[in-house]
């Protein structure tokens, strides 16, 4: 019935939304400010690097050019009633990121230096290319793909499987493309992959449809241990067991960034569908009892640790990396020192973990202060996706989208300000990286499908 | 629920404004501080690009100057800091990014270095720094590190009006361009190639006491014997206690540091009390030059500068013109140069002897003072005074 609402207002609106599609309406208008600030990017590193303009520096360019036209013009056609902000949203962040990996990334290879011919087939910058029209093609795919997203609440324990026995096979098979480091990839000749950005979008929908299934009866049926009420164990336990083997994998791998993000989400989702503060405590309660565990247990969580609480002691050690960041933050002061000519390249691994730092030298506090706001616009947007949204697995999976997308964006900024202890992960859509890429594509391309499916 | 989402949307957005402070934390009020960090790798990149200014001797020959080497994968290149004239390396000093800086590099930094404005920065120019022309007189410098040759010591020559030092040299001495290479050997050789003797090696002044005991006598009006030169230090020292002795010594700044542009140190008096003698009383090059420049200039002492043509400061007074007659009276005179050569005996210097000059030249009318040590070697004027000869007589004026 609403799909069919939805189809007529789609045909009364194509005058508007299709045929004038470029002309300058608010939406193309909206459009044209990523490519702009991406084109403006790119020539800035063209001419620092050879003192002219190069046309092959706009090849990247090009490529963001089409796939947001395209991707507006087919949402266009076939979403008319799509979320308006969140494509030039994402087109900003792309662009940024194109750039970042242009500016930042070694010259050489992934795999490292040598091998000859066909190396710019392996830069980092062509490969965040692919996944660029690779990742803009799953967004259109998401949010085109007709009816509801029944298809997603259906299967719930299939999906999340499939995503586990990813994750649980890069205990077996896992590889790191740079050759060292945590083997929290599957892949091989060139092309790699990280399951555990894929379980993150698993886990949110299989959390959105359990809570919309168990919701009330989560909120009525209750068990007492002692003096307090909890939720009764025959509904809670699915869930606690399926989120639990998620994080002890995690944990396992020692992907602490993906770990901590899973278990916020865990609770901003339970506190969406049940409204129970107490849940949220009693999460916030466990994670730090965890972590002084782990603080104890575990050497490499104390070093993080320990590097964040007193960076000055070992600046030129193992707080190398965070006192770095600091410097290049502060080296950025008010206007930053532009695109290309700062030297925040001295961060070891910039353009994943501590792409914001770049950011905040080159662009200074004002560009850095834009990218936070443009992701709290992000994570905004969501949320007023999922107010507006009709049904309550709509509703819970665009909430739990913006919490991700604000969880995962505020942990990695905090982290590079040592505001908490860094955690890698990685900065949706800016930081180098295919399966998060993808992975933050197919979650907005959600957002724009429950978006047209409003009320 | 949907207060729910709300309320978790606004913790989110909370975040944000958390991250927005700590920004301007970091970037604003944290910044200045830490931007100076040592650790800051802007700044040895910004000290390889700094275009520091060139120095120059009087005449404007070059002895130092940056020459900016292309490099490809930076802004504008690196700089590399070249000396053309490596035997005024003691008075030129050294410029690495890994040792520091010493001598005219180091006295006058901030003019070499320069200064970004604002909009030098915004436009991530180079720091370029402006020239110095030092004091230097190169002819006579070169003439003065040929006639040292392979000695150890050092020669010094000031302008007895001015306190403009002509001629620094120090052997043995090093080549600043290839500082970075050499380092390592050059602060382990035995004979110090870094150190500057002229002004701060401290040398026993030996048979070069006589001057001071003269002039403490003169000062105190006492009679001087009538050839000093023949009479020992002992007698000629006899009317004079220990502590007038001592008291001499301080009247001409021995006891506290020439002030100069370079580092030196201040002399060692005899301590009377432990078997010194009035020989061992020790002391710099430099202060030695200073003292025969009161001596040509009626008592005043210069305050001896590196930078050519400067407002120098007003020389002390450090006797009266009488005595500087008196002393100039008994002066022995070689060819247009005056002067007293003389020795220090191991029992001095603790170590093996040297050879001391200090004089003023022209004898008539004086206009430079000179200071010569020659260590190792005890045969006095023989071996000072030709380097005298070829220094003074170097001197293009």
């Amino acid at each position: 019935m609403e799909y069919e609402a939805s189809r007529k207002y789609a045909v009364r609106n194509t005058q508007y939304g299709v045929d004038n599609f470029l002309l300058p309406t608010p939406y193309s208008l909206l459009l044209i400010f990523p490519l702009l600030f991406t084109a403006i990017a790119f020539t800035q590193l063209s001419l620092l690097e050879t003192g002219r303009l190069t046309l092959g520096r706009f090849i990247p360019v090009a490529v963001l050019a089409f796939c947001l036209v395209g991707a507006a013009w087919a949402l266009s056609r076939w979403r008319p009633t799509h979320d308006r902000l969140l494509l030039p949203l994402v087109g900003i962040f792309c662009g940024l990121g194109l750039a970042e990996v242009a500016r930042l990334a070694p010259a050489f290879p992934v795999g490292g230096p040598g091998e000859g011919g066909w190396q710019v087939l392996s830069t980092f910058l062509f490969r965040q290319v692919i996944w660029l029209v690779l990742g803009t093609l799953a967004l259109l795919a998401v949010a085109l793909i007709p009816r509801d997203l029944r298809w997603l609440r259906r299967y719930r324990y299939t999906w999340l499987f499939a995503g586990l026995v990813l994750l649980a096979m890069t205990l077996v098979v896992g590889v790191n493309p740079s050759g060292f480091g945590a083997r929290l990839w599957l892949g091989a000749r060139g092309v790699y992959f990280q399951p555990s950005e894929l379980l993150k979008l698993l886990l949110l929908v299989f959390l959105a449809s359990y809570l919309e299934d168990r919701r009330e009866v989560l909120l009525e049926v209750e068990a007492r241990i002692g003096r307090w009420q909890v939720p009764h164990p025959a509904y809670l336990g699915p869930m606690l067991l399926m989120w639990g083997f998620s994080m002890l994998l995690l944990i396992w791998q020692r992907d602490l960034g993906a770990a901590l993000l899973f278990f916020g989400v865990f609770l901003a989702m339970l506190y969406a569908a049940t409204g129970q503060g107490r849940y949220v405590l009693t999460g916030l309660a466990l994670l730090f009892v965890a972590g002084i565990v782990g603080y104890r247990l575990f050497d490499h969580v104390a070093l993080r640790v320990d590097a964040w609480w007193n960076p000055w002691q070992e600046a030129s050690g193992r707080s190398f990396q965070i006192v770095q960041s600091l410097l290049a933050f502060a080296s950025g002061s008010i206007l930053g020192q532009g695109l290309g000519q700062g030297l925040p390249t001295a961060i070891p691994v910039v353009h994943t973990d501590f792409v914001f730092a770049a950011i905040g030298e080159e662009y200074g506090l004002v560009g850095g202060l834009a990218v936070v706001a443009c992701f709290a616009l992000l994570v905004g947007r969501a949320f007023h996706v999922a107010l507006r949204a009709r049904r309550p697995f709509d509703r819970l999976l665009a909430a739990g989208i913006g919490a991700l997308f604000g969880l995962q964006s505020l942990v990695i900024m905090a982290g590079t300000l040592r505001v908490i202890p860094l955690t890698g992960v990685t900065l949706p859509f800016v930081s180098y990286g295919g399966s998060s890429l993808l992975t933050s594509m197919v979650m907005v391309g959600l957002l724009l499908h429950i978006s047209s499916l409003r009320k | 629920m949907t207060q729910n989402i709300r309320r978790i949307g606004q913790f989110v957005l909370l975040g944000f404004v958390l991250i927005a402070a700590s920004m301007v934390y970091w970037q604003l009020a944290r910044a200045p501080g830490l931007v100076a960090r040592e650790d800051n790798p802007r700044l040895v990149q910004a000290e390889l690009r700094t275009q520091r200014g060139r120095l120059l001797d009087r005449r404007g020959e070059v002895l130092a100057y940056s020459d900016v080497v292309p490099d490809p994968s930076g802004l504008g290149g690196v700089v590399r800091r070249r000396y053309p004239q490596p035997e005024a390396s003691h008075a030129v000093g050294y410029y690495s990014i890994r040792y520091g800086t010493d001598g005219a590099e180091a006295a006058f930094d901030t003019t070499l270095r320069g200064q970004l404005t604002s909009l030098d920065r915004l436009l991530h120019r180079p720091q370029v720094g402006d020239d110095v022309t030092l004091s230097l007189d190169m002819a006579a410098q070169h003439a003065a590190d040929q006639s040292l040759g392979e000695h150890r010591g050092a020669v010094i020559v000031l302008d007895i009006a001015t306190g403009e030092v002509l001629t620094l040299v120090s052997h043995p001495a090093y080549d600043p361009s290839t500082l970075d290479d050499d380092w390592d050997v050059l602060a382990s050789d035995p004979d110090a190639p870094l150190f500057n003797r002229a002004t701060q090696g401290v040398y026993a002044l030996g048979d070069l006491a006589k001057l001071v005991g003269l002039t403490g006598l003169l000062s105190a009006g006492i009679t001087t014997p009538p050839d000093p030169h023949t009479t020992s230090l002992d007698d000629m020292l006899a009317p004079l206690s220990d502590s007038g002795y001592l008291a001499t010594a301080r009247q001409l700044g021995f006891d506290v540091s020439s002030p100069f542009d370079l580092a030196t140190g201040p002399g060692l008096l005899p301590d009377f009390s432990s078997q010194s003698t009035p020989r061992d009383l020790a002391v710099t090059p430099l202060h030695m030059a200073r003292m025969v420049a009161a001596i040509a200039d009626d008592g005043y002492m210069p305050v001896p500068t590196l930078a050519y043509a400067s407002l120098s400061s007003a020389p002390d007074r450090v006797f009266a013109p009488g005595v500087a007659v008196s002393l100039q009276a008994v002066t022995p005179r070689f060819d247009g140069l005056a002067g007293w050569a003389g020795v220090a005996t191991p029992k001095e210097t603790g170590d093996r002897p040297l050879s001391w000059f200090v004089g003023y030249a022209p004898a008539d009318a004086p206009r430079f003072a000179i200071a010569i040590v020659v260590e190792g070697d005890d045969s006095g004027a023989q071996v000072t005074l030709p380097i005298a000869q070829q220094t003074v007589g170097a001197i293009q004026w």
